[in-house]
Parts: structure tokens; sequence; C-alpha cells
């Protein structure tokens, strides 16, 4: 008898161990990994096709989002209590033509059973009313507003011609910019207005301005038989690696070329400045100890402090635009990106893979869109930090199976 | 008559067996040129159109072994012997070769286009590709070749010779392109 006893006291024991171990569980993990579903249902209209291309970019938005499953419903709601099977659901209607879009849409809390979102959203192009809806509701679930309302400009093409385009942060609306014969290279936004891109237009690698209004490309450093990276700092300067007497340092052009400061004086490569948004720091790469490394210079001080430890061969950094974190990317037989904090530290693998590069932030410091191959797919993703979410936004195509680099710009209005 | 015959055949025998000799007799093995690599130079604005014979391609190929790529060790671009996935290569020994034929030859200048394997960024591979373009230069100035007659070039990652991803092909593609501009 007394056996049996023990026996049951040793399986409540267990039984609770096993309970309070389940719990335990659920407590650590990331809520975030857990996707929140959202059905998207068909949008009325009396255009359907511009109604489903804004169906479609909304579902796109929030699967890219690595926080949501969009489920694409091919039926219309008339009363939102008939939604279910999902935590939200998004219906409501589009109008307008082609240039100017407007969508009326609707979000459904399911589970509380309420509207959380009902707005009238207009914009020139039908994926831009997707873009702000995606954001609006973001902010709604997450606190923080979306990333969709921000362009790319990327390098791509073949491997001995890439120019350069531009599309939406999601990969929507790719547009090609230039038409040159050679390579274009390693882009970046340097006001709303003007992007600088490393290219052998000339005899050299050299540091270009071109004009997004005019079209117009203009050279920004040419005394040398290498330059790149043109890092816009203010005032119309620009932050450039230039090589002078068989070391690239980087340097303070202004827009007529000329050396205004040298910034930093090391012997060997120098290269990928990044300014932290107040312009205290300059975050760049050296390999002045050995081997390419992260260092941040203090730009009052003047004093230059190494920040990655973890990786051989730490390059291309780029700082988040709330200046508390830089993505970089870890080379070698395999690639990884990495995010530390502006003053180094807190070192955290995001993702691994065969090859990733030119890492750039989104203006709400939850994303990063880096071009590269992931599962044996080339093209340029967008990477959630938070969960390491990834989504293909622009796949390698026949029109460009090589990228060179690329930037994401601040949110658009 | 057949005397004369019988002489005349041998005589044009020999003529034809020397020549052939001398035309397949093998090169001098280049002990630092590893075997794997082919060896290549580009010529630009060549100085005369020539008639193709037997002296000129002799010259096309001893310019090929002086003017051979050199090769450098994963991310660096210092100038050393490479013994390594494939390349066996003494990298100083070429680069005194390339003197000696340019202290010789004044009239000859020369591009140095760096390269680099796949295994860094489009930045950082740059930047590379210019260094190791810089170091065969300064080593040739060093040697008395004046930096007037060398042009350096970085390719970066853009131009591999060996399109694989593996460690033979990215030893390859870490390398010095000697192109003659003009003889």
């Amino acid at each position: 008898m007394r056996k049996i006893i023990f026996f049951f006291i040793m399986l409540f024991f267990v039984y609770s161990g096993l309970i309070y171990a389940q719990n335990y569980e659920l407590n650590i993990t990331n809520p975030n990994y857990q996707k929140i579903i959202i059905n998207v249902y068909n949008l009325k209209s009396s255009n359907p096709q511009l109604a489903s291309k804004v169906k479609s970019v909304i579902v796109r938005d929030l699967n890219m989002s690595g926080f949501y499953q969009a489920n694409d419903i091919n039926s219309t709601i008339n009363n939102p209590s008939d939604i279910s099977g999902c935590n939200y659901g998004i219906y409501g209607s589009v109008s307008g033509s082609e240039n100017n879009v407007v969508l009326e849409a609707v979000v459904y809390d399911v589970t509380n059973q309420k509207i959380v979102i009902d707005t009238k959203i207009t914009a020139n192009n039908f994926a831009w009313v997707s873009h702000k809806l995606v954001d609006n509701f973001m902010l709604y679930d997450t606190g923080i507003y979306g990333p969709f309302e921000s362009k790319i400009i990327f390098s791509a093409g073949s491997k001995n011609v890439k120019n350069l385009y531009i599309a939406d942060f999601d990969g929507e609306n790719i547009q090609q910019i230039t038409h040159y014969n050679t390579n274009l290279l390693l882009p970046m936004w340097t006001t709303d207005n003007e992007v600088s891109f490393t290219a052998y237009l000339n005899k050299y690698p050299s540091v270009y301005l071109l004009n997004l209004s005019n079209g117009h490309v203009r050279s920004l450093y040419s005394a040398s038989n290498f330059s790149e990276n043109g890092t816009y700092y203010k005032n119309g300067l620009y932050a450039v690696s230039i090589n002078k007497n068989s070391n690239i340092n980087i340097f303070l052009v202004d827009k007529a070329g000329n050396i205004v400061k040298q910034l930093t004086n090391n012997n060997g490569i120098t290269i990928s400045p990044y300014f932290t948004p107040d312009l205290s720091k300059m975050i760049y790469v050296s390999n002045s100890e050995g081997s390419p490394q992260i260092y941040s210079l203090d730009l009052g001080l003047g004093v230059s402090t190494r920040l990655t430890y973890n990786c051989p061969n730490s390059q291309s950094p780029a700082v988040s635009s709330d200046g508390t974190k830089i993505a970089y990317i870890c080379a070698g037989s395999d690639f990884s990106l990495n995010v530390i904090g502006v003053n180094g530290g807190n070192n955290e693998n995001i993702i691994s893979s065969y090859y990733l590069d030119s890492p750039s932030w989104s203006y709400d410091n939850r994303y990063v869109a880096v071009y590269g191959s992931i599962d044996s797919k080339d093209g340029i993703y967008i990477i959630n930090t938070i969960n390491g979410n990834f989504s293909l936004a622009i796949g390698a195509n026949k029109l460009y199976s090589h990228f060179g680099g690329l930037d994401v710009s601040k949110k658009i209005n | 008559m057949n005397k004369t015959y019988l002489s005349l055949a041998a005589i044009v025998s020999a003529s034809f067996l020397a020549y052939s000799c001398s035309c397949t007799t093998p090169k001098k093995p280049v002990a630092e040129a590893p075997a794997p690599v082919k060896q290549e130079v580009q010529q630009q604005a060549p100085a005369a159109p020539a008639p193709v014979t037997t002296p000129e391609v002799s010259e096309e190929e001893r310019l090929k072994e002086i003017f051979q790529r050199i090769h450098f060790n994963f991310d660096k671009y210092n100038l050393t012997h490479i013994d390594k996935w494939g390349i066996n290569q003494d990298v100083p020994k070429v680069l005194d070769g390339i003197a000696d034929y340019m202290a010789k030859h004044p009239n000859i200048k020369i591009k140095i286009e760096g390269n680099c394997d796949e295994r860094g960024t489009e930045a950082y591979n740059l930047a590379l590709g210019q260094k190791r373009a810089d170091a065969a230069k300064n080593y040739l100035v060093m040697h008395g070749i004046s930096p007037d007659r060398i042009e350096t070039l970085s390719n970066g990652k853009l131009k591999p010779v060996d399109p694989a991803h593996n460690e033979y092909a990215w030893a390859k593609n870490r390398n010095d392109q000697f192109v003659i501009l003009s003889k």
C-alpha cells in the first residue's frame, strides 16, 4: 500500500514538473516568432485589376514584415462579423485611377471583435497606398510605424555591366535610372534628390554624383587612380575613400572635388565611412591592425575605437537611423549579417549565408536590406532583425543576374 | 644521280627534323609558375604590325612568361612565395624578372590590374585590388623602374580568372595581371 502511495506521489511530482516546464517554455518564447494571421479580402472596385494590384501589395508587405502571415482570400466582406480563422481581417474598396489611387480600408480585430483601423489613403500609385496601409497597421500592432514608405537604390546587371535602379522598399516599382556600358557600384543616397556611386566611367574607379531630377552625372573626385564611397556628411561635404601614396584613407571632399580634411591616416585600407545621425561619430572599416574591422571615430575628439572582435573580416558597416545599432557583414568562407551596438558590444548574428553585402537599415530601425545569396537564390533581401525572418524583395533575373550594392532611403512623405 | 637525290633528301629531312625539333622543344619550365594557372599577357597598342614569324611568336611567349600574373594569399597584398591551393609561385622572383626586362626595354609601359576572389564585400575588394596593384608597382619602382611607366587599376572581384566557387578558383583569382601598354 505504501509503495502504491509513493508511486502516486512521484507521479504527481513528475506531472507537476512537466506542467511547469511547459509554462516556462511558453514564457521564454519570443512572441514575434508566432506570426499573426491576417486575412486580406478582395477590395471592391469598378476597376478590379487595380484593386487586385493593391491587394497583392498589401499581402506582399505584410508577409515581408516577418511578423505576419497574410492570407490572400478570394472573396469580399460585407459584414466584419463574417471574418474568422485569423487574428485580423482587412477589407475595403479601391477607386480612382492608376495615377490617383484611393484606398478605403478597414482592419478588423477578430479576437476583440472591433474595427481598429478605418482609413482613406490616397497616393499616385497603387503600391504606395498599400505601403501606407501596412505601415499604419504595423504602428497599431507593434507601436512602431512600418518601413515600406522608402526606396532602395541598387546596382544590378551582368558581370561586366551594372546600372542603377530604384525600387520601393518591398521591391515594387523597379525603375532603371542609368544606362551605361560599364560597372556602376556602391550607390548611396546623399540627399532626397541625389545619389553617389562608384564607377569605371573613366579610366579608374571614381566617385560620381547623380542628380535624380535632371539625370545629370558628375565626378565628385577624380584626382586619384582610386576612390570609392560617397557618403554625405553635411554642408555639401562628402566622405570619400581615396588612394593617396598607396594608402587608402577617408577624406572630406566638397562638391567641387577639393579635399577639405583628411579624416583617417592609416596604413593599408580604410574605407566605408558612415556617419551617426547626430554626426558625432564616423563608423568605418580599416585593416590597420591586420584584418578588416569596424571602427568608430569620435569626430569631436579625433579618437578612434575598434568596435568588432568577433569576426576576422568585418566589413560594410551601416548605422541605424536612430543611431543605436550598426549592421555589418562578417565575410569569409561564409557570410553573416551581424548587429552590434553603436559603441560596440552586444554582437548578434542575424543570419548566415553563402554571400551577403551592402547592409542598409530601414528608417524604422527594425529591418536591414542586403543583397546576396540565401538558400541558393540571388537577390535583394529584407531581413527582420528582431526575429531573423527574411524575404526576397528583388530576385535575380535575366535583366540583372549580378548585384553591386544598395542603399535604403529615409521615409518618403 | 641517285646519290645526289639521296643526299638532297637527307639534307631536306635533316633540315625538316631540325626545324620540327626547334618548334616542339619544350619551353624551359618556369619553376615559380603554378601549373594549373593559365598565364597570359594582354597587349594594348602593339608597336607595329608584323608578319607572323617564328621569332615573333617566341617573343610573345617570352613576354607571357615574364609578365605572368602574380598571386596573393587571402586578404593579403604582401609579395611573397605562394604555395597553396594549386599555386606555387615565388612572387618577388617574378617581379625581379619584370624589373629586369623593363630596365632593358626603357620604352615599355605597363598597367598592373589588381584582382580579388569573391570572399569579400564589393567595397573592400575594390580597395584590396588597388593595394595589390600598388604593391607590385612599388616593388618595381624600388628596383629602379620609373613610376611614370606603371599604371595601376583595381578590378576588385569583377574579373575572375576562374568562375568556380572553391579554394582553388579563389587562389587563382587573387592576382595582379600585367598589361603591356606600349613597347
